[in-house]
């Protein structure tokens, strides 16, 4: 029954879609071709372009010399059937310009005091006006308008604001005007030096970028967006710009690792966003491939609403680029810009003790591996000497401290973009190229990468054509090992090499060139100096990427557009591991290669509609989405043939190969349809249809509606007039859907080929696949206000939102015994995520020459289940209807019934059943970013964070199992070593007599211990090894922490110098100043580790980056 | 211009792609295999001795006390934890194996029973291993998930998946019988002949392990096992069911073998092996062992049993590592990890099969030979085997050949029925030095042979005067498969499902 009337509304939604493309088609025919009213809606537009479309509009000609148009301000204007005559009249005031109309024919001419034609309005009573205009900071406006009402004549100030006006009749009035502030009226009689002009917050209303690349107004949107310029992303520029976007997007989340070979990763409302780049939607294009410099705006489509119109590639929301464009018209311009940091110093740089050797229960030795040795007071014992390479008496004292700090070198990035643009009447062009150079941590480890672009655009008539393209090469020679394991520096450095050498002794690192290590410890452990030298990790990555968009006005508010973007990326990897290495004894190398496409097409028809105070916008398209990856990769098996020799080549027994490859396609038609009145109430609807390769031909067809509304009250009714500048309602809804994995459709065989012995093999594998995989259901509703108060000194954003995840596709455990370990099928267990959104703006201080603007944000998400499936879900009753999903299940300690832990033979036991510790996901995010302005200097400070949410520090313990552990330098341990003496007490319990059993959920069958004191003295190093078993025990409560943290993100310090002294040395414009990046951390349990990269295993320490930065335009 | 628009849209679009079948279609998988692909996974994973795993190959000689480590280890001080369900994988592969056959019409009929043999052998082989460490099993119910959609299997008394288990493998026994060879096999290269004997001889050790019973389901133990062991049985010691390794590919080397187990160094013999062998004389003792450094470095003879020294593997774990680091104890003998091919790793062997013989005589049942011949049978085959695989630089100087064993064989170890049963579980353990993965556990569970020390002190048993008697139920199951995993404990544990409680086969 439930399913009949899903089926229902899914049908009525469609026809309604059908019946609605069906209604823009026809419209393509409905509009009348010419009349004197014109409809315009520009922002900081050339007049030129303006009077192109006023002629386009009108069939008006305008006739004018080029030498006219020159140093003409731009306009702004929003009129909406508005007589031609008051267009040219408000353009008149913003430009300094006067038409006069001859038949078909309007010629434009300078305005001139001078001019015959412009007739003062009397000769008598006149008289010579002068003034300065100011903003609401006692700032000069540059440009503003002033004009004597009723006439044409006028001025415009200066860069000083000032402005000189002859020709004033007493009786008469100034009108003072400049975009973006409330117009001024005054009595010339009452003419004061100056006056200020106060911003206009009703008119100011940001557009942004929506699905699809259309830009709207912000207020006539029902789902939330947040917008931020490219300028404020290239204040620091790292190596990534999305370290620059952290805390700065309410709702999107940046985990920035300190690992030279990990990009920050963006999670939306915590998941993956799709990345749009003007207007397309690659597959294989991440934020780390643009440059900041090319960004002029980033747009962040927050939930399934915004990005509705990308179907299932935007369920997550999107990011939307848009990249610089050619420049003004008849202007070349040339930028090149500078930032080089270099590392300061470092955040959580993890300690070791240095008390005690390598070695095992008080004695050194090599073979055990633990840093659980000798006490190092400078008695003579057998050691292995890097200078000789032979085990030699010598005294045992700790020279190597400061072994992690003195392995680390300063790194450095640096980051530079030299671009070029300029236009001309039909078009223009801009090309920019950016290096960035980043020197890892570690010796010889680095990154370069390079990003060369251009576009250009080409206008005739009504024809429009913008094309694009990007190449990006990421060569990094040797990237060092992440994680625990052999082969990371802080593996062998921190966590089990000892202190007893000074590692800087190891730079001879061959003992046997290229066979064997100059190192101690063989089996284990590498010389960290031979990791960074010759185990090396290499990539070469290059991506290209091209688009083309092409738009043709079929008629007047009509357009027709079709947009293309293709991208492919070749990437190459390679590996080597010497022979005498500890992991591949025999050598290895490993070469792979994979590449892969994706192409983009939409064809989109749009058009709007006015009447009276109604406005219709309209939009149907098609789209079509493909791509291709092919892997393939080889190793060395056996060895290799000859030491120092890297190639398949090299391989001692037939080289290892493998290929895999996966493709996908996707159709899709869709369209909106965007309802407005008197520029208050707003409704969109939208649907998409989309047609997926990878699920089965009867579910292969899914629809995807959404429907959204802002509702702007102060337009009709404000009860603050003067305190409350704007307030808007809003509220969304969206049925998104998901397709399944490619080729999950598929139950097909694993083949190995020559496992052994020349035999090859096949199996089934051990995951079902549902071959009637529906697409997954999410219906996600938010709700969202934002006012603006106190004349724009102070904003609010507020959004709440929530979606039910239904019918997903999961890969569901089900009981081995079934002859399966997992399901591939749609769940009925639904999923529901509750977050919200609230951002602050403010200006706190406005004055003449100091000025300070700050924006906060914070915003929280978690997912909860909301109804469980009696098969797919799991059985544990701590899993239920309204539990959270990011529990952290532990095995902890056995504990009494009084919260003591009890203690067998002197040492803990872990329960058999998990307990529930906390929860995973941080209870907030935070961003806080700040703009100071003191007359030409500019500080930018942004700080960010994460509040609560429980992380397992890999680092802590791996350093207590191995004997590391700055606290575990202790009486105890001196106790053992020393004085040869167990006896280390664990306060708690013992079991005197009993038992206790519980079933796997930690529910008691059978309790019947008694307890008394635990007085069993141990072994120290006993203890803390069972206490901290290994590092892979992720369940050891002492080591799970609170990942709290607040990072003083960036800061800059910037200097721009005055126009006037740029001109002086040939520039448009010169400013320079100190940054810094990732300057100061707060955490409040990690000790050891930065936890930003979102999990800690064995992070680096972070660079603290400090440099310069100098930006120059010609 | 708006044609112009949609024929490039169209152009671009379909330019680049096929028919949606097409294209989701993975190039790289097949959907259809031939049975032998199969019948070598199979045969690969039933004989798969955890090759480059951390823990996995000394792990039942940790619980056996026959060695020590020098990481802690939990089975070193009886800690056992879950079972996984993880064999089950194996018999869908098996009932693949089975369809892929039947639906073969150009396959002669004798290499489809061989399929089928197969198939049968693999499904047993699997509900063995499922059943011995827990109880109550799924079996009637299981490997349904893709043809019936049944996910939740119920679980089968233990005497019924029994009764499975031996019909499985009689059936098994019939194929084989009447097969001809086949192609896909590692262990025997298609050999059904062999297989026969396998098959019977694994039959031989599941009755033997339900000594206590008398029927099972429908079979009577006692008959059903003198049928069978009248029927084809393994030869010697090359009809093992073993996987051999391979200097030449490194893919194919012993699991100890140092290049690629760097934890080799870290076993230590026990003083529980050790003691018991310098006892009997056995000098497989030289075979499995180096002698102590402190031995080698006062120049003691590596010939003689004084040289080589355990750890007691009951004491605290600090002792055992300072015993460790003391140079007072013996490490592996140096084959295990310097010689790549090492030795075959048995998983069901001909001397096996002879003490398995030997207790039956013992018993009283039917067999042509006696107690005392199966016995003698057993321990040469046994020896033969280390001897043979063991190259003569690590032999330390003393031989094992036919006087040595006749004079072996005479003394302290000389078969005497009185201690018989102690003295097959003893040669059982001897015998299967890092060989056949858990059996002597599951004698010494039932048979209490040989004396494991138990120190209580060190004992992570919940009972800490003996050694656990079962693994708890995979996790998995109570939270996908609750209900059932509940009535199962419910009813043999009275809802308990700990190391301790005692599953049908025990009582």
């Amino acid at each position: 029954m439930r399913n009949t009337y899903a089926i229902k509304k899914g049908r009525a939604l469609k026809r309604f879609f059908f019946i609605f493309i069906l209604f823009v088609s026809l419209s393509l025919f409905s509009y009348p071709i010419s009349s004197q009213n014109v409809t315009l809606k520009v922002k900081d537009e050339s007049i030129e372009k303006v009077l192109n479309q006023l002629k386009k509009q009108t069939g008006l000609n305008f006739f004018y010399s080029r030498a006219v148009l020159t140093n003409i301000p731009n306009v702004t204007l929003d009129v909406q059937q508005t007589n031609l005559q008051k267009v040219l009249d408000e353009l008149s005031i913003q430009t300094d310009l006067s038409f006069q109309r001859d038949h078909k024919t309007i010629s434009v001419r300078k305005k001139n005091t001078n001019n015959e034609s412009s007739k003062p309005v009397s000769r008598h009573h006149s008289k010579i006006v002068k003034g300065q205009i100011v903003d609401s900071k006692g700032d000069p406006i540059i440009g503003a308008s002033v004009i004597v009402k009723g006439s044409s004549n006028g001025t415009t100030t200066d860069l000083n604001g000032i402005y000189t006006l002859s020709d004033v009749p007493d009786d008469g009035s100034l009108v003072i005007s400049y975009i973006g502030y409330r117009t001024v009226n005054v009595k010339a009689s009452a003419v004061s030096s100056r006056i200020m002009m106060e911003e206009d917050t009703k008119v100011l209303s940001e557009v942004v970028v929506t699905a699809l690349g259309i830009k709207r107004e912000e207020k006539a949107l029902g789902y939330a967006v947040q917008k931020i310029d490219g300028d404020a992303l290239s204040i620091v520029k790292g190596t990534d710009v999305a370290t620059s976007l952290t805390g700065k997007i309410a709702g999107l989340a940046i985990n920035n690792s300190s690992e030279i070979s990990e990009k920050p990763e963006l999670k939306l409302r915590g998941e993956d966003p799709l990345i749009v780049i003007d207007g397309v939607a690659y597959g294989n294009m991440s934020l780390s491939d643009v440059s900041a410099e090319d960004i002029e705006s980033l747009d962040v489509l927050k939930g399934a609403t915004a990005s509705a119109l990308y179907g299932v590639r935007g369920r997550a929301g999107a990011v939307m680029i848009t990249t610089k464009k050619s420049g003004k018209e008849g202007t070349l311009t040339v930028n090149v810009s500078n930032n080089t940091m270099f590392s300061i110093g470092y955040l959580k740089m993890p300690k070791a003790q240095s008390s005690y050797s390598t070695g095992s229960y008080g004695q050194l030795e090599y073979g055990s591996g633990y840093v659980w040795g000798d006490y190092m007071d400078g008695h003579e014992v057998d050691q292995y000497d890097p200078i000789t390479m032979t085990i030699k008496k010598m005294p045992l004292v700790s020279k190597g401290r400061d072994n992690v700090q003195n392995f680390l070198r300063n790194s450095m990035v640096t980051n530079t973009n030299v671009n070029i643009a300029q236009a001309g009447k039909l078009g223009g062009f801009r090309f920019s190229a950016t290096q960035v150079h980043y020197d890892g941590q570690y010796p010889s480890t680095s990154l370069d990468k390079y990003i060369v672009n251009g576009s250009g655009n080409i206008k005739y008539n009504k024809f429009n054509l913008d094309a694009s393209f990007s190449f990006k090469k990421e060569k990094a020679p040797n990237m060092p090992t992440v994680n625990y394991g052999q082969g990371n520096i802080l593996y062998d450095l921190l966590i089990w090499g000892g202190t007893e050498f000074d590692i800087r002794d190891f730079k001879n690192y061959w003992k046997i060139k290229d066979r064997q290590q100059n190192w101690a410890f063989e089996n284990w452990y590498d010389n960290p100096y031979y990791i960074v030298n010759e185990c090396k990790n290499s990539n070469d990555d290059n991506l290209f990427t091209a688009s083309l968009t092409m738009s043709y006005d079929i008629m007047k508010n009509m357009k027709i557009m079709f947009r293309s973007g293709y991208d492919n990326y070749s990437n190459n990897e390679e590996q080597r591991r010497p022979i005498g290495d500890s992991s591949y004894k025999q050598g290895y190398f490993y070469y792979g290669d994979s590449d892969g496409s994706s192409f983009n097409n939409d064809l989109i028809v749009n058009g709007n509609f006015n009447w009276k105070d109604f406005r219709i916008d309209a939009l149907a398209g098609l789209s079509s989405y493909w791509y291709q990856t092919k892997n393939f990769y080889s190793y060395t098996r056996g060895g290799l043939s000859v030491p120092g020799f890297y190639s398949l080549n090299a391989s001692v027994e037939r080289p290892g190969v493998s290929k895999s490859e996966s493709e996908k396609a996707l159709y899709s038609i869709y369209g909106k349809l965007g309802m407005s009145w008197k520029n208050a109430i707003y409704i969109d609807v939208t649907g998409r249809n989309d047609w997926s390769s990878t699920l089965p031909s009867n579910s292969r067809s899914y629809f995807y509606p959404s429907v959204s509304g802002s509702f702007i009250p102060s337009v009709f009714y404000n009860p603050f007039e003067g305190v409350l500048d704007f307030w808007k309602i809003r509220t969304s809804w969206t049925v998104a859907k998901k397709d399944l994995n490619v080729y999950d459709l598929n139950s097909v065989y694993s083949i190995a080929t020559d496992l052994w012995e020349g035999y090859s093999t096949a199996n089934y594998p051990s995951k079902l696949r549902d071959p009637n995989c529906k697409p997954e259901t999410e219906n996600s509703y938010e709700i969202g206000t934002n006012f603006r108060l106190f004349k724009g000194r102070l904003a609010f954003d507020y959004t709440y939102f929530t979606r039910l995840r239904s019918n997903r596709i999961i890969e569901a455990p089900v009981s081995n015994a079934s002859g399966f370990t997992t399901v591939n099928t749609n769940t009925r267990e639904n999923l529901r995520q509750k977050g919200m959104e609230l951002t602050i703006t403010a200006k706190p201080v406005v004055s003449k020459d100091f000025s300070w603007e700050a924006a906060f944000n914070i915003s929280y998400w978690h997912w909860y289940y909301a109804k469980l499936d009696p098969l797919y879900s799991s059985q544990d009753p701590r899993i239920g209807k309204g539990e959270r999903c990011d529990k952290f299940f532990i095995y902890d300690w056995e504990h009494d019934h009084n919260g003591n832990m009890v203690y067998q033979a002197g040492l803990p036991i872990k329960n058999k059943y998990q307990t529930v510790m906390g929860y995973r996901d941080p209870k907030c995010y935070l961003g806080w970013s700040n703009k100071f302005t003191y007359k030409n200097f500019d500080l930018n400070i942004s700080i960010d964070g994460r509040i609560g949410g429980l992380m397992y520090s890999w680092t802590e313990q791996a350093m207590w199992n191995s004997g590391t552990h700055p606290k575990s330098d202790n009486k105890w341990r001196y106790d053992e070593v020393v004085n040869h003496k167990s006896n280390y007490v664990a306060q708690g319990m013992k079991v005197m007599s009993g038992s206790y059993t519980c079933n796997p959920y930690g529910k008691v069958i059978e309790d019947t211990r008694t307890f008394a004191s635990n007085d069993v003295p141990v072994s120290y190093q006993n203890f803390i090894q069972t206490y901290n078993q290994n590092a892979w025990d992720h369940q050891a409560r002492q080591n799970i922490k609170n990942a709290t943290f607040i990072k003083l993100r960036e800061i800059a310090l910037n200097y721009t110098l005055p126009i006037s002294m740029a001109r002086k040395i040939m520039m448009k414009s010169v400013r320079f100043g100190v940054i810094g990046q990732n300057l100061l951390m707060w955490t409040k349990e990690f000790r050891y580790s930065d936890p930003d990269r979102g999990q800690e295993n064995m992070n680096t320490p972070t660079s603290r980056f400090f440099g310069f930065n100098i930006n120059l335009t010609l | 211009m708006k044609k112009i628009f949609l024929l490039l849209f169209f152009a671009f679009s379909l330019g680049a792609c096929g028919s949606f079948d097409g294209i989701n279609t993975n190039p790289d998988a097949p959907t259809r295999v031939t049975p032998d692909y199969l019948a070598a996974q199979l045969i690969l994973q039933l004989t798969y001795s955890q090759s480059r795993q951390y823990y996995g190959f000394t792990s039942d000689s940790w619980l056996m006390k026959t060695t020590s480590y020098e990481e802690e280890e939990l089975y070193l001080y009886n800690k056992v934890d879950r079972e996984d369900f993880s064999g089950y994988a194996n018999m869908t592969d098996a009932k693949k194996m089975d369809e892929l056959t039947d639906a073969d019409t150009e396959m002669p009929e004798g290499k489809k029973d061989a399929y089928h043999g197969l198939a049968n052998f693999v499904r047993a082989w699997y509900l063995y291993g499922a059943t011995m460490p827990l109880g109550d099993v799924p079996c009637s119910d299981a490997i349904k998930g893709e043809s019936e959609g049944l996910f939740t299997p119920k679980y089968d008394t233990q005497e019924e998946v029994f009764a499975t288990i031996i019909k499985q493998l009689r059936q098994s026994s019939l194929f084989f019988a009447k097969a001809s060879t086949f192609s896909g096999d590692p262990a025997f290269n298609g050999d059904a002949d062999k297989w026969l004997r396998t098959v019977n001889t694994f039959t031989l050790r599941v009755l033997n392990m339900l000594s206590k019973k008398s029927t099972v389901g429908e079979y009577d133990v006692k008959s059903l096992f003198e049928q069978v062991a009248a029927e084809p049985l393994m030869r010697d010691e090359n009809d093992n069911l073993q996987r051999v390794y391979s200097a030449s590919k490194s893919d194919e080397w012993y699991p100890l073998y140092k290049e690629h187990y760097s934890y080799y160094n870290y076993s230590i013999m026990s003083s529980f092996l050790v003691d018991m062998m310098t006892d009997l004389k056995d000098n497989r003792l030289f075979y499995y062992a180096e002698p102590t450094p402190n031995a080698t470095s006062q120049g003691l003879s590596a010939s003689s049993f004084e040289s080589y020294k355990g750890v007691n593997p009951v004491l605290e774990y600090g002792q055992i590592q300072a015993a460790y680091a003391s140079g007072e104890t013996s490490s592996l003998n140096k084959r295990y990890y310097l010689v790549p091919q090492g030795e075959p790793f048995q998983f069901i062997s001909y001397s096996e099969l002879q003490f398995i013989m030997a207790e039956a005589a013992l018993r009283g049942w039917k067999t042509t030979f006696s107690a005392k011949q199966y016995y003698e049978n057993g321990v040469r085959a046994a020896m033969k085997f280390t001897a043979e695989n063991t190259p003569d630089e690590y032999k330390h100087g003393v031989n094992i050949n036919d006087d040595y064993i006749n004079s072996y064989l005479q003394g302290k170890a000389a078969f005497n029925e009185q201690k018989g049963l102690e003295q097959i579980m003893v040669q059982k353990l001897i015998g299967s030095f890092l060989q056949l993965k858990f059996n002597s556990f599951w004698d010494y569970r039932r048979t209490g042979y040989p004396n494991i020390p138990i120190n209580p002190d060190t004992n992570l048993n919940d009972v800490k005067t003996q050694m656990p008697l079962r693994w708890m139920y995979p996790e998995k199951e109570y939270t996908n498969n609750s209900k059932n995993v509940e009535d199962a404990v419910q009813r043999q544990f009275g809802g308990k499902d700990t190391p301790n409680e005692v599953m049908w086969l025990l009582k």
